[in-house]
């Protein structure tokens, strides 16, 4: 299924120095409690509304695309997108 | 040595698609500015350009060809990243980059600092891509061309797409130019080709022999033909940069059955966003230009001359709905350019100049507080209702690509 969201969650991060950027995420739990482990990350980019900034991280745990973002205000992190199928 | 190195992103938005979404890979994807059954392909991936797909086709045609295709709808963020850091790895080998298009841009080795100067073209064409695929994402592929001007660089990253590097020089050129049609080069298109046609050049390498009289009183009859014979030798003539002479945006109708009241909103919303456009550059304009394309394939359009250059949305507003108004409804694309620019307000005062004050005044504070908390966080009333019509991806200039239109 696929869905828009933009429901918090928990995430268990690097932050190393590294060509990418510093900060990657490893794993994820969702309000339910679901845990997802990352196997690759595929895009981060910053987003920006005025002068705030969020990090959207494109990634995947080798079955689903998920976007997750990072509001770089608060320091929340988000689940904004989770995809399992194209069409 | 060949100095100018020419870097051109492969299939950019659905490259940067696929390197975002990974289920996307080795999939044929087409990217489009919306998912509507008559979306038009902007963009399409090497897998589906291979099954037959084309830039420019509709999406019910695509399907047509392409059971399994998938669309996904474009994201400027992400490109606009992309483009940034393409520009940052490219900048480190020389000061003088120019940025062509969102997708490529050209690298004047010439100027580069000594110790990249005497290092191998090649070797640096092969760093760049390296660097594309470990500092933005391992899916990213580039082409690179190397040649003495912009005109043969682009031509060698056009030739083994995707991911290659090709290199033209004085003792290859000929071999290469053997392998290609007239329409390969770029800047010739079929008309320029039938010009050429006339006077019996029928292949690059009949072009590169003909002599400049003929280039110049026979196909080009301008200046023009003595650029091409100079070209066509590798000598720089494009190394210029061209003025801003226009700012306009334009907006795709999302149905046929909008009133023109809701029409003359997203002219309204249109003309807020070329303001704001027009004041990033500190520039003024004299003239409005609004047009619509109907559905009767007619192509309707109004323009006005100001006595007085305009940069406030109040007056460009007020400007374009007055034009809007004497064009037919309901249309299928609408647009609105200003143009006429200039650097300074007009010199005169007017007997309305504390009025003039005033909106401009409150023009600049909208525009700092819409910089400060984003796009549109306050807009005329006019143009309520209409936040769909947001920016899509700048073809061609690169001089909005900043945060505010992110």
């Amino acid at each position: 299924m696929n869905q828009n969201l933009h429901e918090p969650i928990e995430v268990d991060a690097t932050f190393s120095r590294n060509i990418l950027g510093h900060c990657r995420p490893i794993a994820f739990r969702t309000q339910n409690g679901r845990e997802v482990l990352i196997a690759q990350i595929g895009l981060v980019h910053p987003k920006y509304d005025g002068l705030k900034t969020t990090y959207a991280f494109d990634l995947t745990d080798g079955a689903t695309d998920y976007r997750i973002t990072l509001d770089t205000d608060s320091l929340n992190w988000y689940l904004e997108f989770e995809g399992d199928h194209y069409e | 040595m060949n100095d100018v190195m020419h870097i051109d992103l492969n299939s950019c938005f659905a490259t940067i698609e696929q390197q975002s979404r990974p289920m996307l890979r080795g999939r044929p994807v087409a990217i489009t500015n919306r998912i509507t059954p008559n979306a038009c392909i902007i963009a399409a991936s090497y897998e589906a350009k291979a099954a037959g797909i084309k830039v420019g086709m509709r999406r019910k045609e695509a399907e047509a060809i392409c059971k399994n295709i998938i669309f996904a709808e474009t994201e400027p963020s992400k490109y606009i990243f992309v483009h940034e850091k393409l520009k940052h790895i490219m900048q480190d080998y020389s000061p003088d980059v120019v940025m062509k298009s969102i997708d490529e841009g050209v690298i004047n080795l010439a100027v580069a600092p000594p110790h990249t100067k005497t290092r191998s073209r090649t070797e640096i064409g092969y760093e760049i891509k390296h660097r594309l695929l470990t500092e933005v994402g391992d899916y990213m592929r580039c082409n690179v061309g190397i040649a003495s001007n912009r005109f043969l660089a682009k031509l060698a990253a056009e030739l083994h797409k995707p991911d290659g590097l090709d290199e033209i020089t004085p003792e290859n050129q000929r071999a290469v130019f053997a392998t290609l049609k007239l329409v390969d080069l770029p800047g010739i298109n079929t008309r320029m080709e039938r010009r050429l046609n006339a006077v019996n050049i029928f292949t690059p390498l009949q072009f590169l022999d003909a002599d400049e009289q003929t280039l110049v009183k026979l196909v080009c009859k301008s200046i023009d033909g003595t650029k091409w014979y100079q070209r066509l030798r590798g000598i720089e003539v494009d190394d210029y940069l061209s003025g801003i002479k226009s700012v306009g945006r334009q907006y795709v109708m999302e149905s046929n059955k909008l009133s023109r009241e809701e029409t003359r909103a997203r002219i309204l919303h249109l003309s807020e966003d070329v303001g704001y456009r027009l004041r990033s550059k500190h520039l003024y304009a004299r003239g409005v230009y609004v047009w619509t394309y109907g559905y009767d394939d007619v192509y309707y359009h109004k323009s006005t001359i100001l006595k007085n250059a305009i940069d406030t949305d109040q007056d460009i507003c007020r400007n374009a709905s007055r034009l809007f108004m004497q064009l037919p409804n309901p249309a299928r694309i609408i647009g609105v350019t200003l143009y006429k620019l200039q650097r300074q307000p007009s010199a005169q005062m007017t007997f309305d100049q504390e009025r003039i004050d005033r909106t401009e005044r409150v023009c600049l504070a909208i525009d700092k507080i819409n910089y400060r908390f984003g796009t549109r966080k306050i807009h005329s009333a006019s143009s309520h209702g209409t936040e769909h019509v947001k920016t899509k991806i700048p073809f061609g200039s690169t001089r909005y690509l900043d945060h505010s239109i992110t």
